[in-house]
């Protein structure tokens, strides 16, 4: 009996405590269904325009080195203002470009890779209003496009210097194109592989690399993938034009390792060249004996047919459209067998590096149809490659669902460099892999001999303490910039730019999202290259004050 | 009802619920939000480009006629083109599903013979700490998330220890060519099965290796109901009169359980499968993408990220087609097993 | 008055397999247990603006990445946030969700179920048909179509969540109304000309009720799982709210350099919170849907 009644009232005290507790859940619950307050106090003055709201994009597909980081950390940084609003938006990128092409990006995101090593790779397609149309700014300043046009037509330092210490105090007047930061490339691999070069051009050359003791291939992994195709007349993206460097061949090359100066040029497809005097005129004595993969020989015509192809396709998305060849080259002449002539239109100073540059190697006439682009065919890597003259051939290249999945290279039996042991690995696998995560796993576990692009910087440093692997740095030549969108208001107006480039702390940027494995850059020019001026310095750091001043005025806040 | 008529039936009644499947994925995907084309791109793109890609992809036409065409073509296998490259949906469906499948088959093994197991355990220890502690566990690893579970796993396992794997589904080089006669291959997209097709051992143990943490993971989620199944099942067959009459004639304990009892459960065991088959493929879609596991789940999680909105109704058009197929297949193989269930 | 002590008693008459007391009391505590988790969980969530020590917003609080410490007990994430902030602040969205989900089953599932299945006939068959596809559907990846077209959001979350659930509902309110139609008490009261409507709220809907709760909250647990999910494959919110299923989906980046803080914590409470909602599910599930459930 006594149990009995026990029970009951366990039963009951449980019925009485679940009521209660489900009451406070849904009294909860439903203070939890309520609009949860935003970050800071919403204050608005009583004759204000409120916060300065800003729509700011960022691409999310792993193209860019954590650029989600980099938002959360912009948006931080704007939003200590206390006078700023910033909203993200992500995109991936095949949608970020559209949206770029679009013009619906009031500030977004963007980087850079060097084509050839001059300030003018990095200062004519930025802020030369058609050099700078690809990215559909819509910044136009006169002024600058006289200054950028006069100092790529000449050849002297100290006059350069001139020009380009002018474009960099305008660049900041204007504030069109805010640099942010400047990052080292780097490449992970086994212990004993070697001959691993980073350089100033950011290539990565296969053929110098030895393989881990005892074997004859190289597995690589990568995030990469090819955009477009591996065709020298559209590839513009750096996957591509890193299959174009190591299957296809060159004039001239930039001597691995160096700093890219004047005298740092190696004969490639070229053994010796000259300018003339006015810089107009270039010669190419062409290096005799090589031989296209079917045979046939190399000659003097597959170097006018290659430049002919690439000037009159000028496809949208191609480096030549990009960089602006057709305003540089007037036209190509093959003088003898082994001779070609490049006349100019103006007396480009960098064309050397330009010739170095993968957008000016050579193709195969026979693999490369005057008027179209090769693209991949599945099944088929020879059909997808019409370049044959490097240290390796492209001999598979397959996809999975649509997506790059693996790519073959075997050396190339007429390679003009075997007699000099190159390439040094006859063989590399490409493994491409759908995230830094996977690639970091996949170089932890072994799986992979090298992992080349993108690894997180968390891995890397945590790939630095591992003894199993060896990190090798490299000289950093890619930058990242915010763009402005100047068909939108308010950022029309360059003293909102201004504003918002002064609250920028880039100290802050490198050290959160690259745990200071890039460094802070002031100016579109890179560090370390010549007439590089840190001309951004003069907005400050941080400089939350002028920010707040400058919005104020407009009536924010 | 003859097993022939319940066949019959049986299939009569799932094609209007596939033909309901299909419809509402149409109509999620064509007007829920209006149009799929203008959401591809976002905001701003010119009215010529947008009415060029709709053309492309057969978005300009009226609803009704894309409702039939959409008909039409999966009959003929055509499950749409991406948005991405016009390229046919069916191709990258078809290239990516092998992985998947042998996933949710390792996984099934895993989630039967723990939950099997466990669950036998949890019967014969009836009220004990042990039976209660499982029993604890079943509901538990199925409130665990399968990607967090799966982060733990890898932790654990790769990275702390090394023992294994994960990331991808093998390393390159060693991808299992098949069967080969003659000049002609033949693969199945089965690593396990083409390695043995092979005859390669040591690509057997390269693919099982990398299959054991995703697998493992996807089948401790959903291991929990066969628990409950089988303990539930054991509880009243250990009371019925032929397993005592089995022990009185002293039959090992083990042999009694395993050998007799057991038998007991393998239909609803059977059944449970064919409806946690649903389950499994849910839980693939985010255990592929922890694992970068390239099958059709990470497929799927990809083109959302790129609004490739017609390659999404492809694949989930696919799984709903697999996903009534299998559940017709397990009520078929039931009832031919079980003479009791004829409708 | 005396209808209510009547249907009072048909609760009680409904409630099969009560034999085993001991049974009924393990419910309870599961009950009671999970009640109590899911209580702490709210109680922690809302009181978060106040008892947290950072802002879990606020970037560089800390050094990036640091291991659990006296300053930090869980550690700083990658952007040096305090996990412990995160924590405290991050079950707010998946609150949010789950009780908007659960909301829109309710308005939307039980006059369903309960219409088609005491009405019959046409209705009942259609109705049927149509749950049971969506039904045998893979939850998750239905969610992610859905959630893919809607957009980000709490309301889009809930929204996705509360079509793949309706079927559950609707299951289970069939069942018993099924069940209770053809109790004699019910068929009393129709022939004494009860009219449908009076049958259908005063006498069945009462009885059901218990089993829309048991569901209900066995939906919640399901919903905070989904929601996690979803925003695992990209279909979250944006950045700027703190969330465990965020922390959950980023932290997967940090696992190769040995940031196991970032993902254990925010991991942890989900699996608190599915798991204090799945206990009281099950808890009421084995007192008012005894067969039902298995």
């Amino acid at each position: 009996m006594k149990l009995h009644l026990n029970k009951k009232a366990i039963t009951r005290m449980q019925g009485i405590g679940i009521i209660v507790i489900l009451v406070v859940i849904a009294v909860v619950g439903i203070y939890a269904t309520l609009p949860s307050p935003g970050p800071g106090p919403t204050t608005t003055t009583s004759a204000g325009k409120g916060k300065f709201v800003i729509d700011w994009w960022y691409e999310s597909s792993g193209h860019y080195p954590q650029s989600a980081d980099q938002a959360a950390v912009y948006k931080a940084q704007m939003e200590r203002t206390g006078i700023i609003t910033v909203n993200l938006h992500a995109a991936d990128w095949p949608s970020y470009k559209k949206n770029r092409d679009a013009e619906m990006m009031p500030v977004y995101v963007y980087g850079w890779y060097p084509d050839y090593l001059d300030p003018d790779d990095y200062v004519f397609p930025f802020l030369h209003s058609q050099g700078g149309g690809w990215l559909h700014m819509n910044y136009k300043n006169p002024e600058m496009d006289k200054l950028i046009e006069q100092a790529r037509a000449i050849s002297d330092p100290t006059q350069r210097d001139q020009f380009y210490q002018q474009v960099q105090k305008i660049m900041v007047d204007d504030a069109a194109i805010v640099p942010v930061f400047q990052s080292s490339a780097w490449a992970v691999t086994k212990p004993d592989v070697g001959g691993v070069v980073l350089d100033i051009t950011q290539n990565m050359y296969y053929w110098l690399i030895t393989p881990p003791a005892g074997k004859d291939t190289l597995v690589v992994g990568t995030t990469d993938s090819v955009e477009t195709n591996v065709d020298v007349a559209e590839a513009y993206d750096f996957f591509g034009l890193n299959v174009v460097l190591n299957t296809g061949a060159g004039l001239v090359y930039i001597k691995p390792g160096s700093g890219a100066g004047p005298n740092d040029f190696t004969p490639g497809l070229a053994t010796s060249w000259n300018a003339s005097a006015d810089g107009l005129t270039w010669t190419f004595d062409l290096r005799q004996g090589v031989k296209f993969s079917d045979g046939t020989v190399f000659d003097s015509s597959a170097v006018k047919y290659s430049f002919d192809r690439s000037l009159s396709l000028y496809l949208d998305d191609s480096s030549q459209a990009g960089i602006g060849y057709k305003d540089i080259i007037d036209s190509v002449e093959a003088t003898s067998k082994y001779q070609v002539v490049f006349h100019l239109k103006i007396p480009f100073a960098p064309f050397l590096s330009l010739m170095a540059f993968q957008g000016s190697f050579i193709v195969n006439p026979k693999l490369a149809p005057m008027d179209k682009a090769v693209n991949y065919v599945e099944g088929d890597a020879h059909a997808s490659n019409p370049n044959d003259l490097g240290p390796y051939l492209l001999s598979s290249w397959s996809r999975k669902a649509g997506k790059d999945y693996e790519m073959k290279y075997d050396a190339n039996p007429n390679y003009y460099g075997i007699a000099d042991g190159y390439p040094k690995t006859q063989h590399i696998v490409i493994r491409f892999y759908s995230d830094a995560t996977a690639l970091a796993l996949a170089m932890k576990s072994g799986d992979v001999d090298m992992a080349f692009r993108q690894l997180a910087s968390s891995d890397i440093k945590s790939l630095q303490a591992d003894t199993t692997v060896k990190v090798w740095q490299g000289t950093g030549a890619f930058i990242q910039y915010i763009c402005f969108q100047e068909k939108i208001a308010p950022f029309d107006n360059p003293k909102v730019r201004q504003a918002i480039a002064a609250a920028l702390n880039r100290q802050e940027l490198v050290d959160t999202v690259f745990l200071g494995q890039a460094v802070p850059l002031y100016s579109m020019i890179p560090n370390g290259m010549a007439f590089h001026q840190d001309a951004y310095k003069i907005l400050g750091d941080a400089n939350i004050t002028f920010t707040v001043s400058v919005l104020q005025e407009l009536g924010y806040g | 009802m003859s097993l022939r008529s319940y066949v019959i039936a049986r299939i009569l009644l799932t094609i209007p619920m596939i033909m309901l499947l299909l419809t509402f994925v149409f109509l999620v995907v064509r007007v829920l939000p209006g149009d799929p084309a203008s959401l591809h791109f976002e905001k701003q793109v010119s009215p010529e480009m947008l009415l060029d890609f709709k053309r492309r992809l057969g978005l300009d036409k009226p609803l009704i006629v894309q409702y039939f065409e959409y008909l039409v073509g999966l009959l003929r296998g055509d499950f749409g083109k991406s948005m991405q490259d016009f390229s046919p949906v069916s191709q990258q469906i078809f290239s990516a599903f092998p992985a998947t499948l042998e996933l949710a088959i390792f996984s099934s093994i895993i989630m039967v013979s723990v939950g099997v197991v466990l669950g036998v355990q949890a019967s014969r220890s009836y009220n004990s700490a042990r039976d209660h502690s499982i029993r604890v566990f079943g509901i538990a690893s199925y409130a665990i998330p399968v990607f967090f579970l799966g982060e733990v796993v890898i932790m654990i396992f790769a990275i702390y220890f090394h023992l294994f794997p994960a990331g991808d589904r093998i390393y390159p080089g060693m991808a299992p060519t098949g069967l080969t006669i003659g000049g002609l291959h033949w693969s199945s997209g089965l690593f396990v099965l083409d390695s043995i097709l092979e005859g390669n051992p040591t690509k057997l143990g390269v693919s099982l290796r990398y299959l054991f943490l995703p697998s493992l993971t996807l089948g401790t989620v959903l291991c929990g109901i066969f628990i409950r199944l089988t303990r539930g099942n054991m509880l009243e067959t250990l009371q019925l009169d032929f397993v005592t009459a089995a022990r009185a004639r002293g039959i090992k304990e083990t042999t009694v359980v395993y050998g007799y009892a057991l038998r007991n459960a393998f239909l609803p065991i059977l059944t449970m499968m064919g409806l946690q088959f649903a389950a499994l493929l849910a839980g693939a879609v985010l255990t592929e993408t922890t694992f970068s596991w390239p099958g059709l789940g990470r497929y799927l999680v990809d083109r959302i990220s790129f609004r490739d909105y017609t390659a999404i109704q492809g694949v989930v058009v696919f799984f709903g087609i697999l996903v009534a197929m299998v559940s017709l297949a397990v009520d078929i193989i039931y009832a031919y097993l079980d003479p009791r269930i004829r409708f | 008055m005396k209808n209510e002590k009547l249907q009072g008693r048909i609760v009680v008459q409904l409630l099969p397999q009560l034999r085993n007391l001991r049974q009924r009391g393990l419910a309870g505590w599961a009950i009671l247990i999970g009640a109590a988790i899911v209580a702490a969980m709210a109680i922690m969530t809302v009181t978060s603006p106040w008892i947290r020590p950072y802002d879990p917003i606020v970037i560089n609080v800390g050094p990036i990445l640091s291991p659990p410490s006296a300053q930090f007990p869980l550690g700083t994430n990658h952007l040096g946030q305090d996990m412990l902030s995160r924590v405290y602040s991050g079950g707010a969205i998946m609150f949010q969700v789950a009780v908007l989900s659960v909301i829109v089953c309710l308005v939307v599932g039980v006059p369903i179920g309960l219409f088609a299945s005491y009405l019959g006939g046409y209705t009942d068959k259609v109705a049927s048909l149509v749950m049971d596809s969506i039904y045998a559907f893979p939850g998750l990846v239905l969610a992610i179509a859905i959630a893919a077209m809607l957009g980000p959001g709490v309301v889009n979350m809930a929204l996705s969540i509360a079509v793949v659930y309706v079927p559950s509902y609707f299951r289970i309110i069939r069942s018993q109304v099924l069940t209770i139609k053809e109790l004699p008490y019910v068929e009393a009261a129709t022939i004494m000309g009860a009219k449908s409507r009076t049958t259908l709220f005063r006498y069945i809907l009462p009885n059901v009720i218990p089993s829309i709760v048991a569901i209900a909250t066995i939906n919640f647990a399901d919903a905070v799982l989904t929601s996690a999910g979803l925003t695992f494959v990209g279909l979250g919110l944006p950045v700027s709210t703190p969330d465990w299923g965020w922390d959950l989906t980023y932290g997967r980046r940090l696992l190769p350099s040995g940031a196991w803080w970032v993902i254990a914590f925010p991991g942890l409470m989900v699996v608190l919170l599915a798991l204090g909602f799945t206990m009281m599910g099950e808890g009421l599930s084995e007192l008012f849907n005894p067969r039902l459930q298995k």
